[in-house]
């Protein structure tokens, strides 16, 4: 047997006023008439009089005690009942392919970081909040199920949408950029299909979300890719599937008065045509109050009820308790009002 | 323009104020607000009830000349007739369970920490088990750590990592509460074409395909050193070892000295050998149970001989490692709503509390 355990202990002193009450209502002075002559009601005493005054005073203080303990709010450990979230289900895209490897500056005045280290410092400020090199101050998104797709010449989803924010975190942190080499190659196309099946089987959250971290470059492996989606086609379905993308560019600018045909360009060109394309927003991994109005559009998203995978601490019976005392208390109105009516 | 309704302050502040607070209070148990109803039923109630008390004393006599003979300790003031109609509405809405803000309080996740590791090297693609489902080793180890997730489902609050290994290790889900999660991480898994992370770091190079050893260094390494005592290796795998130089001698000891138990679970068929072709090599290979009983003797685990049938994991979990003690761990930080009952039910009991002192 375990006994319960209190949410604010201190009410229990209240107790004893529900014998106060009791006693209050059993031996209290009543209103009364004065009236010469009792033989009128010599016949009319006996048990509903007695039963009127005890019951109500019973009554009384067993409501008393009810709202008491109620307040006290009293709870077994109970750990197995699943909380409830409310969610929206955000797919991060993060590329790790070899040109995630280049440099770009993160902070003024700090040395520079590889682009995948943008990324993934970008993805933590989204998923666990913190302040981005212009000041911005994110708020973390614990109740948001994530997931996180991470791209190179093959998609492989890294981790699934889950609540579970601290493993989430420890996949993305743990992603390195693909070595150069057979295995290289950006399909940002086949990756932001990826991620929309993955968006398809999420369960629960109804408005669904995909971030791509990327440079942008998309480089189809020839060798071991054939027919790879360009990213354009991919937005356009997800565009169909009403999932609106918003792309981080993680490199750093073009160089001002690049031709038309510069890598950089190109690549940030193709991140904002995927974000026009499907209703989202496109910014830059170190434009911190740009990504913030994104963050906040987000937010402002219907979420749906989903369960996490953490437990209540307590059952509570306050709720029980404040039940006890409804029903006590409107037996003793209802009898007071019709069986146990006095005069005056 | 009226400064009473400038924005953000005076009144127009307040009432977007008001209106973003009522926006954010939620109540746990929102039908029992139908209960307000009783409030007018009550007072129905009440003027009936005082209808018949007057019936009553017109019985008596005159109603103004009894009125003259009435003597009242307390004599009733208006206001206090209030008393009861704000008790019940302050009730019902504490009975409802009102929640806004923030709780201290974090969620909690009560159980055991397993890391599951899967053999997916070559010699498990033989296919010498008995379920017709699960022809393979591979196939049937899958299914048995399927069936340990979902095991470890049903109760909840454990947490389980999965490894999988051949040549290399590799942690294809840190511990995680997400059942679902590991469930889905075990499901894609495919022993025909196992993530290129387990290969031999060099193509070709002389190296054994399964590298028990390091698989289990990788396992201890993945447990969550905040919980030792509360933590449990699963090694699926059918021990062959082409190497042959007991390189799982230093898995299991170091899975020792941090007091994990490795459980052992043999697939494969010890009495016959299957064969596989690797290229234009034909290769043999059975079940080797020598290694696992020692891995599992070596770490005070469990050597569990499923040979040719699908262990049955899931039982094997609720057996033998949830009944043990559990750790608690909240590291989400998943918010909590403030419950405030005790705002509405406090004052309740001082309402009633006047009704009763002095009045009906």
């Amino acid at each position: 047997m375990r006994f319960p355990t209190f949410a604010a202990p201190e009410f229990l002193y209240l107790l004893p006023l529900a014998l106060l009450v009791a006693w209050w209502w059993a031996w209290r002075r009543r209103p009364a008439v004065r009236f010469s002559d009792l033989s009128l009601f010599g016949g009319a005493t006996g048990g509903r009089a007695r039963r009127a005054v005890w019951g109500g005073a019973a009554l009384r203080g067993l409501a008393c005690a009810a709202l008491v303990l109620a307040c006290a709010g009293p709870r077994l450990p109970d750990e197995r009942t699943r909380l409830p979230a409310e969610a929206i289900a955000v797919m991060m895209v993060m590329d790790v392919s070899d040109t995630m490897s280049g440099k770009v500056a993160w902070a003024p005045g700090e040395p520079e970081v590889t682009r995948l280290e943008a990324a993934q410092r970008a993805f933590r400020l989204f998923v666990a909040g913190g302040r981005s090199p212009d000041g911005t101050t994110f708020d973390p998104r614990p109740s948001d199920q994530v997931g996180l797709v991470a791209l190179a010449s093959v998609p492989q989803t890294v981790c699934p949408l889950t609540l579970n924010h601290s493993v989430l975190l420890k996949v993305a942190d743990g992603l390195k950029p693909t070595p150069p080499g057979a295995d290289a190659g950006t399909n940002v196309g086949d990756a932001i299909a990826e991620a929309l099946i993955r968006l398809e089987a999420a369960r629960g959250p109804k408005t669904r979300v995909l971030i791509l971290l990327s440079d942008g470059q998309h480089f189809p492996n020839e060798v071991n890719t054939t027919g790879a989606l360009k990213p354009r086609a991919a937005a356009q379905l997800a565009a169909n599937l009403g999932y609106p993308i918003y792309t981080i560019d993680a490199g750093p600018d073009p160089p001002p008065g690049a031709p038309p045909d510069d890598v950089r360009r190109q690549g940030r060109e193709t991140l904002r045509q995927v974000a026009e394309m499907t209703g989202g927003r496109a910014f830059t991994a170190t434009a911190g109050a740009d990504m913030l109005a994104a963050y906040k559009q987000i937010d402002g998203l219907a979420r749906s009820p989903v369960a996490a995978y953490q437990y209540r601490r307590y059952f509570e019976f306050s709720g029980w308790c404040a039940a006890a005392a409804v029903v006590f208390l409107l037996a003793a109105h209802v009898l007071d009002r019709t069986a146990w009516r006095t005069v005056p | 323009m009226n400064p009473l309704l400038a924005d953000s302050s005076g009144l127009a502040g307040f009432a977007a104020d008001a209106r973003e607070f009522l926006a954010a209070v939620r109540f746990a148990r929102p039908d029992v607000l139908w209960l307000l109803w009783l409030v007018p039923v009550l007072g129905l109630l009440d003027r009936w009830a005082a209808r018949r008390r007057r019936a009553a004393i017109s019985r008596i006599g005159r109603p103004a000349g009894v009125a003259g003979q009435l003597t009242d300790p307390f004599p009733r003031r208006r206001w206090l007739g209030l008393a009861y109609p704000v008790g019940w509405v302050l009730l019902v809405l504490g009975a409802a369970g009102p929640r806004w803000g923030k709780s201290d309080e974090t969620g909690v996740a009560v159980g055991r920490d397993v890391v599951v590791v899967l053999d997916v090297s070559r010699s498990m693609q033989a296919d010498d088990m008995a379920d017709p489902s699960a022809k393979t080793r591979w196939e049937a180890a899958r299914a048995a750590a399927l069936d340990l997730v979902d095991g470890m489902a049903r109760r909840g609050g454990h947490r389980v990592a999965v490894v999988a290994f051949a040549a290399r290790p590799l942690v294809l889900c840190p511990l995680t509460t997400d059942t679902d999660h590991a469930r889905a991480v075990v499901a894609d898994l495919d022993g025909l074409v196992p993530p290129p992370e387990v290969r031999p770091p060099v193509a070709g190079a002389s190296v054994s395909g399964t590298r028990i050893g390091a698989a289990l260094s990788a396992a201890v390494a993945a447990h969550d050193a905040r919980f030792p005592g509360y933590q449990d290796i699963v090694l699926i795998s059918d021990g062959d070892d082409p190497g042959g130089d007991r390189e799982w001698v230093k898995g299991a000891g170091e899975a020792r000295a941090a007091g994990i138990p490795v459980h052992a679970v043999g697939v494969g068929n010890p009495d016959a050998d299957a064969f596989l072709k690797f290229g234009e090599e034909l290769v043999s290979t059975r079940l080797q149970e020598g290694p696992l009983r020692q891995v599992a003797d070596e770490t005070r685990g469990q050597y569990l001989a499923a040979r040719r049938d699908v262990p049955r994991l899931g039982e094997f979990f609720r057996d033998r490692i949830e009944p043990l003690p559990g750790r608690e761990v909240s590291d989400e930080s998943l918010p909590l709503p403030r419950e405030r009952y005790v705002w509405f039910l406090a004052p309740a009991l001082a309402f009633f509390a006047v009704g009763w002192v002095r009045g009906r």
